[in-house]
């Protein structure tokens, strides 16, 4: 499995991207395009569910990174959700896990 | 590296391209879970091998180059070593996520590869690159 990417957007307006796969050098770009896309339709308050991501590494990270950065700047924001591993790994080892809104579960994140 | 010429190495050979950091990868998953390395350490060593290809496919391509990217990985009862080798000339391993720019959006694989592996060496030259990644079992 490489890359899929969906979203949906939710009631309360924010956007919803399930992604689910590998990011890395090869997928990164993929993901950082419809990341861009959903920015220029002004949906800049966004949820990227990635329980489903099997393996990510730096270069993904440096996606998710570009991403909250521009979300920002624009007023927007971006909260992260994972239960598997990996996605929280690479947050822990580079000592970004706080600069993310993180969470493990949906739980919480969308209202009820 | 005079250890190169041990008989215990197997050795990849890949064109330097996004889509074979994936293929490392389950090379070296391949090679781990032959020798019994765990599910958590086998991710550890998938995860450090994936900074070090994406780095040497980053800089083949960067120079032009057309040269190969070779990774081997040796299983031994102590230890897991996977070196990973390009041609491109060499780059400056000090060039990591800098102080410069408040929240960076790369540089982060260096120092991924330093909180993974038990040891990391990278020795840069004109002729290229190659880092050497040790886990210890």
């Amino acid at each position: 499995m490489q890359l899929t990417i969906d979203d949906e957007l939710l009631d309360d307006g924010r956007t919803l991207v399930t992604v689910a796969g590998e990011v890395d050098i090869a997928t990164g770009p993929q993901l950082r395009q419809r990341l861009l896309e959903l920015a220029a339709d002004g949906r800049t308050r966004v949820i990227i569910e990635a329980s489903q991501v099997s393996f990510i590494d730096s270069t993904g990270l440096g996606v998710l990174v570009g991403a909250l950065k521009r979300l920002r700047q624009s007023g927007g924001d971006l909260t992260v959700v994972s239960s598997s591993p990996p996605v929280k790994k690479i947050l822990e080892i580079t000592g970004l896990l706080d600069v993310f809104k993180f969470s493990d579960s949906m739980d919480g994140v969308t209202s009820p | 590296m005079s250890d190169s010429g041990r008989s215990d190495w197997l050795t990849l050979t890949l064109r330097a391209d996004p889509a074979v950091v994936r293929v490392a990868r389950s090379f070296i998953g391949a090679v781990a879970a032959e020798a019994g390395v765990g599910h958590d350490e086998l991710e550890d060593m998938r995860l450090a091998v994936s900074e070090a290809v994406t780095n040497a496919v980053r800089a083949t391509r960067r120079v032009g180059a057309e040269e190969a990217v070779v990774v081997r990985c040796a299983a031994r009862p102590d230890e897991m070593v996977v070196q990973v080798q390009d041609a491109a000339g060499g780059f400056d391993p000090s060039v990591t996520a800098t102080p410069t720019e408040e929240l960076p959006a790369s540089g982060y694989g260096i120092p991924v590869m330093h909180g993974l592996a038990d040891d990391v060496s990278i020795l840069a030259g004109a002729g290229g690159t190659r880092v050497s990644l040790t886990f210890r079992r």
